[in-house]
């Protein structure tokens, strides 16, 4: 379609001067949005949560939540303005015109029908077949979404798939009613890494045979550098620039472009070196002379489980892990979900029992201790859990979290334990004002730095940090990765890291260790291994990191 | 009377969404407005009963034992209220007067029940294994066996008493506390931020009391007020089978008894004192439900 202008087919997907108001909300959820998806085409709408995307994308197939209301601009695809049609004709753009592949692919299918049925009940919304040419239609999207046996699968029910294959199953029943545009609102948030490029690929590959039109909702810029021709960045409701993906990326104009694609971890390669300007006593990384700080030695844990037949079993949860962790230096633990990892990590902050094998922190043996034995050794190591919403108690004070560990070691008086949370909130970088608020006031960001701030309050020498910024926006994500290098850099804090997001490792730790099925399959310095995986799975989980596709950012 | 009250809190909740509701999002709609009003009656009937309780006399100036035998069967008119038994004796007065020990004998079974079944519910939920299994099917016994069945034994083998008859009520409510807390205690034992606590250091009879038992007691409180209401009930039933302070002490079931022989010529001896009792057990779940929904908002 190049040139002939009055030729040019109109596009998937038009929307003009959109402004989109909350109920009782003093400003506009979304403020005068120009875009356009011509067919074919890939376009990636980028921001962080609160940036109005997903209102806006809800706004494309007016499923918007109640209380939200659409006050001006037009939104059209193909020739059909949306805004205006009926109910009925809108049922017939939803799903016929335009499939939607939802955010949490946990919740999003109906957990009491089979998925062969929720397939067919899709085609036949949109297509005026019979039940058995359905069902034909609904193997042949199984197949064609990577399902090996789609006559099996389509008898399961979501329960007994995985995430990534639910999502594949949503996928199938967006492309049910062969749609020209694909609204995918973060499809892939919530799935393990190499889940994720496998699902992205899936998509992908079904846009390309059909030529659909696609708008790739998500916060995470590397993705969208790597899938989408076009990017669209949006921020406070707002388009802030827009552009062809190379062009975008090379050349940022908009400051808040600048600090997206500064946070992306996936297009940030390098070590994140501390940002004080403190003289450091020692290198970032110890000298490998340094003695352990931390030593696992061939740790397991198994549990007993109960096979589908229903015969009992042994599920090895870890099995025979060992690698050690140099004083003040970060060792990153690496695998999906199910690898073992948390449950390592959980050993060591001896949350956990050891099955076997000996872990060892400082001269004391943890793997042995119970009950109370464990106390003593909690002022050594502490850990941060992964989900900020779930960790800090929702009826406390950020003031009563901050100094609970200063309490339960009874360290200093109450006005003295007051002037150190003040502290300990400056230097995880919280205003002193937040002192008295409970953590649903405080956003998922604010959330970890007190979480950590709590840990670090008795100082401790080792750090267990399982998974501290999964749940974190993009950009707040890099936030906290860079207040972690920074606390090492002052405090000498040693780290155990647990990610599934090899991008985010190698931002901050000094060795990886990669975990599969129970076992660590590959160690060494970061660097080594990123650059010469010698595990398969290692470079499985390389090459799941997103890279953009033309003009790399330098 | 928790829910009057503005809230505050939970309208700051939502982390962030795309545009966070503000306050004017909340606007009273006339749904909210009949719940407020509901909300309020049911306040004032409560405040009233309690102000019979404590200050019977402010209320009425009849004598609740000592009646005029002229004035007797009287049907309810502007003199006496309720109208009058076959002694004379006004049962508004009457009412008013017994009050107090039907209220103390109902609120002292909840706590029973409540103290009784929260023990039980906690140690069960934070200690497991064969401590919870054993108390959970001792629980179970208790569920199986009809409350009142339960009660009236219990009252034949320790007596009528105010006290007696509290435990013997109360005895139903422990299974009813001791499943929920245990539930609760489980949920909240879970929690990452009670495994934070512990991996702070905190030793655990603290964690129980600062982090475990304050956040599972929302739904105990509102279920604490249901079993108010179910208690007046049982309690009134009991004293109406005769298990209650001896006559001519007033009692609210035992005034519904008395005036079930007149039933077919003075039906107010029975329905109005009924009726009151209706009214104060339908307040008092209406308060337990605004109760119950304002904890599950957090």
């Amino acid at each position: 379609m190049t040139g002939t202008l009055e030729a040019a087919p109109p596009p998937a997907l038009q929307v003009s001067g959109l402004h989109v108001r909350y109920r009782g909300a003093d400003r506009d959820a979304v403020r005068g949005v120009d875009l356009t998806v011509r067919p074919g085409e890939t376009v990636a709408l980028v921001g962080e949560s609160g940036s109005g995307k997903t209102t806006l994308a809800h706004a494309v197939i007016r499923l918007l939540p109640a209380g939200a209301q659409i006050t001006a601009g037009a939104v059209s695809v193909a020739d059909d303005p949306v805004l205006t049609l009926s109910e009925r004709r809108m049922r017939h753009i939803r799903g016929g015109r335009i499939g939607l592949v939802p955010q949490d692919p946990t919740v999003s299918l109906n957990p009491v029908h089979q998925i062969g049925r929720q397939l067919v009940e899709a085609v036949r919304a949109h297509r005026a077949v019979d039940a058995a040419t359905a069902r034909g239609i609904a193997l042949e999207l199984l197949a064609q979404v990577g399902f090996d046996h789609p006559e099996v699968r389509a008898r399961q029910y979501p329960h007994q798939l995985s995430g990534g294959m639910r999502q594949r199953v949503l996928i199938g029943i967006a492309f049910a009613g062969r749609p020209d545009l694909l609204l995918a609102d973060e499809p892939t948030s919530g799935l393990d890494v190499t889940v994720q490029k496998a699902v992205l690929d899936q998509i992908d590959t079904l846009v390309h045979e059909r030529g659909t039109a696609v708008l790739l909702v998500t916060h995470d810029l590397g993705v969208a550098a790597e899938r989408a021709q076009r990017i669209v960045v949006m921020y406070d409701g707002q388009v802030v620039e827009q552009g062809d993906a190379a062009e975008l990326l090379s050349d940022p104009q908009h400051p808040y472009t600048r600090r997206l694609l500064a946070a992306a971890p996936s297009l940030r390669p390098a070590r994140l070196s501390p940002s004080t300007t403190r003289p450091r006593p020692d290198t970032p990384a110890p000298a490998p002379a340094a003695p352990p700080f931390l030593l696992v030695d061939r740790v397991s844990r198994s549990f007993p489980a109960t096979l589908p037949d229903g015969r009992r079993s042994i599920l090895h949860a870890v099995r025979d892990v060992s690698f050690t962790v140099p004083a003040g230096s970060t060792f990153a633990l690496v695998g999906e979900s199910g690898s073992g990892k948390t449950t390592t990590a959980r050993i060591v902050a001896m949350h956990e029992r050891a099955s076997s094998g000996l872990v060892r922190v400082g001269d004391t043996p943890i793997t042995g201790l119970t009950g109370g034995g464990k106390r003593p050794v909690r002022r050594v190591v502490q850990m941060i859990h992964q989900n900020p919403f779930s960790s800090l108690d929702p009826r406390w004070t950020v003031q009563r979290i901050v100094a609970e560990p200063l309490r339960a070691w009874r360290i200093g008086t109450r006005a003295e334990r007051t002037r150190q949370v003040v502290e300990l909130l400056d230097r995880v970088g919280l205003p002193a004002s937040v002192i008295d608020r409970r953590p649903v006031e405080l956003s998922g960001g604010q959330r970890q730095r007190v979480a950590i701030a709590r840990a670090l309050s008795i100082r401790p020498p080792l750090l267990v940090l399982d998974e501290p910024v999964s749940a974190l926006d993009v950009s707040v994500q890099a936030q906290v990765l860079q207040l972690l290098v920074d606390l090492q850099a002052e405090l000498g804090t040693t780290y155990l890291f647990i990610s599934h997001d090899l991008a985010v490792v190698r931002q901050i730790s000094d060795a990886v260790g990669v975990m599969r099925a129970g076992r660590l399959v590959e160690a060494g310095p970061t660097a080594a291994v990123l650059r010469e995986p010698q595990h398969a799975y290692t470079r499985a989980l390389i090459d799941a990191i997103p890279r953009p596709t033309t003009g790399a950012p330098a | 009377m928790t829910s009057t009250v503005p809230r505050e809190r939970t309208g700051t909740v939502s982390p962030a969404p795309a545009t966070p509701p503000s306050r004017a999002q909340r606007r009273v709609r006339p749904a909210t407005v009949r719940r407020q009003v509901g909300l309020a009656l049911a306040i004032l009937v409560v405040l009233v009963a309690v102000g019979w309780a404590l200050r019977p006399a402010w209320f009425t100036g009849y004598d609740p034992i000592i009646g005029v035998p002229l004035d007797k069967l009287q049907a309810p008119s502007w003199n006496h209220w309720f109208g009058t038994d076959h002694l004379g004796r006004d049962i508004f007065s009457r009412m008013v007067h017994g009050t107090a020990t039907s209220l103390r004998t109902s609120l002292l079974a909840v706590a029973f029940g409540l103290v009784v079944g929260c023990l039980l519910g906690v140690v069960a939920g934070y200690a497991g294994g064969w401590a919870s299994d054993a108390i959970m099917r001792v629980v179970d016994v208790l569920l199986a066996i009809p409350s009142l069945l339960l009660s009236l034994v219990i009252v034949t083998v320790l007596g009528y008493g105010t006290l007696d008859v509290a435990i013997a009520v109360g005895l139903g409510a422990v299974a009813t506390f001791a499943r929920l807390v245990r539930a609760e205690v489980v949920r909240v034992r879970r929690s990452a931020y009670v495994e934070a606590s512990v991996g702070v250091g905190t030793r655990w009879p603290v964690v129980l009391i600062r982090h475990v038992v304050p956040n599972s007691s929302g739904p105990v409180l509102a279920l604490a007020a249901l079993e108010i209401g179910a208690a007046i009930l049982a309690v009134s039933a009991l004293s109406f089978l005769g298990y209650g302070s001896p006559l001519p002490a007033p009692e609210w079931g035992s005034l519904v008894a008395e005036g079930r022989n007149y039933l077919a010529s003075a039906w107010w001896l029975t329905t109005l004192p009924g009726l009151v009792v209706v009214a104060l057990v339908l307040a008092v779940n209406r308060i337990g439900r605004a109760v119950g929904r304002e904890w599950g908002d957090r």
